[in-house]
This record gives C-alpha cells, sequence and structure tokens, in this order.
C-alpha cells in the first residue's frame, strides 16, 4: 500500500496543475491577510472619522491571532474545496484518458484498490497544498501581526482562551468541511469520466447550493429546514463552531459569516457530512465496479 | 465453419476461454469463444476490425466483464482469481497507455510500485532490451508512435511473466522496428514465455506466431499451427513466370491439362494449378514452352501463405491487403 501511495504521488508531484492551483491558494491567503485584513486596517487606523474607526476591530480580525485563523480557514474552506475539486477530477480523469486506468486493472489491481489508491493519494497531495497554504496564511498573520504592533498571541483580552489543541480542532473541522466537495468531485469525474465535467460540476454545485440556501433561508419555514440536508448548511455549522467570539470576521468565502444559532449542532452536521460522504463513497465505487472500461474509447 | 484446425495440447493451457460471450446492447461482439493458448508458443489472434479481437483481451484482463462464459489464465478462474491470474500476465492494450508528463523511466518506476515485484536493474535491462536506454530520461509526451510502443512492451515485460498479451504491438513501428519487434517476440518465447498477439498484418503473424485463431463477426473461425492451416487451403497455387513472348505462351499455358487459369499480373503470368500439382507443373510449363520456342526469364512457384488462406475463409480482403502493404 504504501508504494502505491508513493506512485501516486510521484504521478500528481510531477504535473504543473498542482502548482498553479498551490498559487491560487497562497494568493487567496494573501489577499485574505494582507489586502482584506491589513491593508485595509492601516488605511483606517489614523482615520479621524468614528464611523470608519469603528470598523478598525473588525478590520484586525483579519490579521491577527486568534480571529485570523477561523476567517482563514472559513475562506480556505469554501475555495479550497473548489481547488480541490479540480485537482481531483483532473487526477482522475486524465487516468482515464491516458489509458492508465485500465492498464493498472489489466496488472492486477483491483478495481476498489486502484479507486482507493487514487482517493488516498490525491487526498494527501491535497492535504498538503492546503496545509502549505494555511501555513502561508499563519505566517503572515504572525507578520503583519508584528507590523501592526499586536501581540501574537491566541489568549486575547475579550476572547475565550485557546490552546494549541483548540487550534488543531479549528483546523480539522475547516478540513472537514473540504471532503464532501472532494468526494463529489470524485464521484462525478469517476462517473462522468471528464475533467471538464468533475470541476465545472463541483464549482457549479457549490454555487447552485449556496444560491439555494439563501432562497430557502429567506423563504423560511419548511423551505428553510430543506437546508439541513444540504452540504453548505452543515459545512458553516462546523464553521460557526470555530468562531472565537460572536463579532464580524472578514472572509473572502462568497457566503455570509456563518452564526451558530442559524445553523445546526456542530455534531449533527459531521454525522449529515458523514452521511454524505459514505453516500458519494458507495455511488462511486459501486459504478467503477460495474462499469465496463472498454479498449479505444479513450477509457 | 471449421478448415484444417486442430485442438492445440491441452497439457499446458496458460489461457483458456470457455464460451466466453459478450453482447453491447444488441450487438453481439463475441458470441462463445473457446480458444486455448499454450505454454511458450506464440498465438496470433487474427480477424477483421470489428471481429471480436480487443473485447477478447478486454475479457481476459477483466476490463469488461462476460455476459456468459469464462476466462482462465495459468489455471486460474479470473471470475474468482482475477488479480493473482494477472500477476502472472503482462499486456500492451490498443491505444495510449502511459503517463505522458514522466519520463520512460519513471512510467516504469510508476508501474513498478503498482504491482510488479521489479528492480531498478530490472527496469534498465528492459530499457535497454526495447531500444529506450538513449530516452529513459526524456518526457514520454515527446516520443514517437514507435517509441510509445516500446515503452508499452517494457512495461509488460519487466516483471517477467509467464504470458504477454500484446494487442496490435507493431502499430506505429517502422520496419526495422517490426524486425526487432519480432525478434523480441521470438526471444520472449524462447525463454518460455507464451506470447498472445493481436494483429491484422498477417505476414507478420506469419512470420512470428506458432499458432493462430481467427475470428469474425464475434465467431472463432479456426485455430490451429500456422503450417497445418495454410497447408490445409483449398486454394489452388500458383507458378509466376516472364517469357520472351507472354501471347504466344498464354495459348500453349491454356490448352495444358491440370492448369486452373493463367492471367497477367504485374508484368509477369500467373498460373494457377491444384497444390499437388504445382511443382510438376513448372516442370512440364518449362518443357512445353521451350518445345515452342518460348523462353523463360523467370520460373517460380508462389507457396499459400496465411494471407490467401485468411482471405479464403473470412472473405475479407482489405485488411489483409493493408496489412501486407503495411508490412511491405
Amino acid at each position: 500500500m504504501r508504494e502505491q501511495i508513493l506512485a501516486e504521488l510521484m504521478k500528481s508531484r510531477t504535473r504543473w496543475l498542482p502548482y498553479v492551483l498551490l498559487a491560487v491558494l497562497l494568493l487567496g491567503a494573501g489577499v485574505q491577510v494582507w489586502l482584506f485584513g491589513y491593508t485595509m486596517w492601516w488605511s483606517l487606523r489614523n482615520e479621524a472619522d468614528p464611523q470608519l474607526r469603528s470598523d478598525l476591530p473588525e478590520l484586525i480580525r483579519g490579521f491577527a491571532l486568534p480571529w485570523a485563523l477561523p476567517a482563514l480557514l472559513d475562506a480556505g474552506q469554501f475555495w479550497g474545496s473548489m481547488i480541490v475539486g479540480v485537482f481531483i477530477a483532473s487526477g482522475i480523469a486524465t487516468e482515464y484518458n491516458w489509458g492508465t486506468a485500465r492498464q493498472a486493472i489489466s496488472r492486477g489491481q483491483s478495481r476498489n484498490q486502484w479507486l482507493t489508491m487514487k482517493l488516498l493519494g490525491l487526498a494527501l497531495f491535497c492535504a498538503i497544498l492546503l496545509l502549505a497554504a494555511l501555513a502561508f496564511g499563519v505566517v503572515s498573520m504572525l507578520w503583519t501581526s508584528s507590523l501592526a504592533g499586536y501581540a501574537i498571541t491566541l489568549d486575547p483580552p475579550g476572547a475565550a482562551h485557546m490552546t494549541v489543541f483548540d487550534v488543531a480542532i479549528v483546523i480539522l473541522r475547516a478540513g472537514f468541511g473540504v471532503l464532501p466537495y472532494a468526494l463529489l468531485a470524485f464521484a462525478i469525474t469517476v462517473i462522468g469520466r471528464s475533467t471538464a465535467l468533475g470541476s465545472t460540476g463541483i464549482i457549479l454545485f457549490v454555487i447552485i447550493e449556496g444560491t439555494l440556501n439563501s432562497i430557502f433561508g429567506a423563504l423560511g419555514g419548511t423551505w428553510a429546514d430543506i437546508r439541513t440536508f444540504s452540504i453548505e448548511h452543515n459545512v458553516s455549522s462546523l464553521l460557526a463552531a470555530n468562531r472565537v467570539d460572536d463579532g464580524q470576521y472578514l472572509s473572502i468565502a462568497f457566503r455570509e459569516s456563518p452564526r451558530a444559532s442559524e445553523l445546526p449542532d456542530p455534531w449533527v452536521a459531521f454525522f449529515v457530512l458523514c452521511a454524505w460522504c459514505v453516500a458519494l463513497l458507495v455511488v462511486t465505487y459501486y459504478v467503477f465496479n460495474r462499469r465496463d472500461l472498454r479498449l479505444g474509447t479513450g477509457e | 465453419m471449421s478448415i484444417g484446425a486442430t485442438t492445440p495440447a491441452s497439457g499446458d493451457v496458460v489461457l483458456r476461454t470457455v464460451g466466453l460471450t459478450k453482447r453491447y446492447g444488441s450487438r453481439l461482439a463475441l458470441d462463445g469463444l473457446d480458444i486455448e493458448v499454450t505454454r511458450g508458443r506464440v498465438y496470433g489472434f487474427l480477424g477483421p476490425n470489428g471481429s471480436g479481437k480487443t473485447t477478447t483481451i478486454a475479457l481476459a484482463l477483466g476490463l469488461i466483464s462476460p455476459t456468459a462464459g469464462h476466462v482462465e489464465i495459468l489455471g486460474l478462474d479470473t471470475r474468482t482469481h482475477r488479480a493473482q491470474a494477472l500477476r502472472g500476465v503482462g499486456a500492451t492494450l490498443e491505444g495510449q497507455a502511459y503517463f505522458p508528463h514522466l519520463s520512460a523511466r519513471d512510467n516504469l518506476r510508476v508501474w513498478a510500485r503498482i504491482g510488479a515485484d521489479t528492480t531498478e536493474q530490472r527496469i534498465d535491462e528492459v530499457i535497454e532490451r526495447v531500444g529506450l536506454a538513449s530516452r529513459a530520461r526524456d518526457k514520454v509526451r515527446n516520443f514517437s508512435l514507435g517509441m510509445k510502443q516500446r515503452l508499452a512492451v517494457a512495461a509488460a515485460i519487466m516483471h517477467e511473466p509467464e504470458m504477454v498479451i500484446l494487442d496490435e504491438p507493431t502499430n506505429g513501428l517502422d520496419p526495422a522496428g517490426i524486425r526487432e519487434f519480432r525478434e523480441l517476440i521470438r526471444e520472449l518465447a524462447a525463454g518460455g514465455t507464451t506470447v498472445f498477439v493481436s494483429s491484422h498484418i498477417l505476414s507478420e503473424v506469419e512470420q512470428m506466431c506458432d499458432d493462430v485463431a481467427i475470428l469474425k463477426s464475434g465467431r472463432l473461425i479456426t485455430q490451429g499451427p500456422v503450417e497445418t492451416l495454410v497447408g490445409a487451403s483449398a486454394r489452388a497455387s500458383s507458378v509466376l513466370l516472364r517469357t520472351t513472348d507472354d501471347e504466344s505462351a498464354i495459348s500453349v499455358l491454356q490448352a495444358r491439362p491440370g492448369v486452373v487459369a493463367v492471367r497477367r499480373e504485374d508484368g509477369r503470368l500467373v498460373v494457377e494449378a491444384p497444390q499437388e500439382q504445382t511443382a510438376a507443373q513448372a516442370a512440364a510449363i518449362s518443357r512445353a514452352l521451350a518445345e515452342r520456342q518460348i523462353w523463360l526469364t523467370e520460373l517460380r512457384p508462389q507457396e499459400n501463405n496465411l494471407e490467401d488462406f485468411f482471405m479464403e475463409i473470412t472473405g475479407e480482403g482489405a485488411d489483409a491487403a493493408a496489412g501486407a502493404d503495411a508490412n511491405a
């Protein structure tokens, strides 16, 4: 198994796509911390207008720990889900197109083994990309906090103390929020056998799901309850649990800042998302095991 | 229909299909195929386009599921022991099957990690053997079609399988490459590896295969040793000749007993006679023409070959001709 995962990593690390996607993630982290956080704070810090100065505490949350961490993870989960989806779609569909999927199976690898190794290899590589972007974001936070003269601490005045364990949980919650979208991209691509279908499918899903949830929320009543079954609504619950306090957060995710009072309990959300993951895996493995991998058809 | 077919000795069968059938919707791609490939032989799998060759290979490799029947590889039923059976097999498949962004050596390293129990030394050996040593570090996307075919063969043989399945392996190879490839196949067979090769290039198959099976419209028409099948052809043999006076020669030859037909072809006269009379006809023709003061400048018996046999039993010509041209 170790050798097979190493083979998957070897295939991924020599492609150019992950590095382009990493650049996008780093750019996103930079925009979140430097542009939305530090630069806006810096431009208003000496502002005489009290109305504008009232925004400063909110802006500080964009780059100063511990608030900036959930904000960055919120943005990372939103954009990261789509970026991971694109990478997974490409990783799977290209193996169909190159004929290497059927070559692997013709060499005695079982279909379940092939799918599992692809999934684990791609997941590991995606985790590395996301953690690299997170590390860049955290380093940026430390730097901007230092430039702004703020204390670098996980125990800020007016907010609950955070331990390193809390930080790990915060990161895991956001990471888990990426998983259902990654598995959805995986399912769409395995079934559709196309990078374009997998990539556009996951991006459209995120956009349409978010739009529908906003509409259902506005309609209220039973309509609003439908959101309970959506991935986004439950991911929002996990991200809301990450928040350090109830103040406004600046995030480059195209959705409202999640507020715990409007969302399901994080544990309920966790199990709903687990159900989504299991369902997507079952469908993917079932279809792939029953499918003919015909020669000479680009499969 | 079965012409001159003999069943291979079943003592050491490495690939057997039993009533193998595949249906795509209403189209029957393969209809109850029963073939046996014996150890150490080079087995040619012939048939016109769409006859079911690639479907058979895909079924044997577990890429598609049979509608009925099953495949046994190395004595193992692939319905229950697919992975175990396929570890003893190397295969090149129709179309591409490589990682274009990796070098030739890294492609083989990936396959080594995925399933083949292969050392770096063995990877170097197979790269050398298929003639890619000087390009081993180059990205495969920059390779010619022929080089990609060589890489596919390297991947197929790197784990020293008991049987190699090759689907149209010489597509894209130049004449020198085809010759080298033929030698490689003979070397593999000499080393005890069974080779199953699907091709539509009949002259190539005739030169490198011990046994052949011929498919048409998803059905096995015949299988057996090449020599036996070709020898059993009902087609008349021919004598090719050039003379100093073709017009007079035609009159003389048409009057001879045992001559089936005389025609002009590529500046020569072609005299057709029943196969068993070919040698006798050559001597008689020589004598009869000399008596009429018509002198021979060339006299050559033309033997039956696999292409003739194939065309005779399948009624196909285009594929065979194309194959012969490609190999010329």
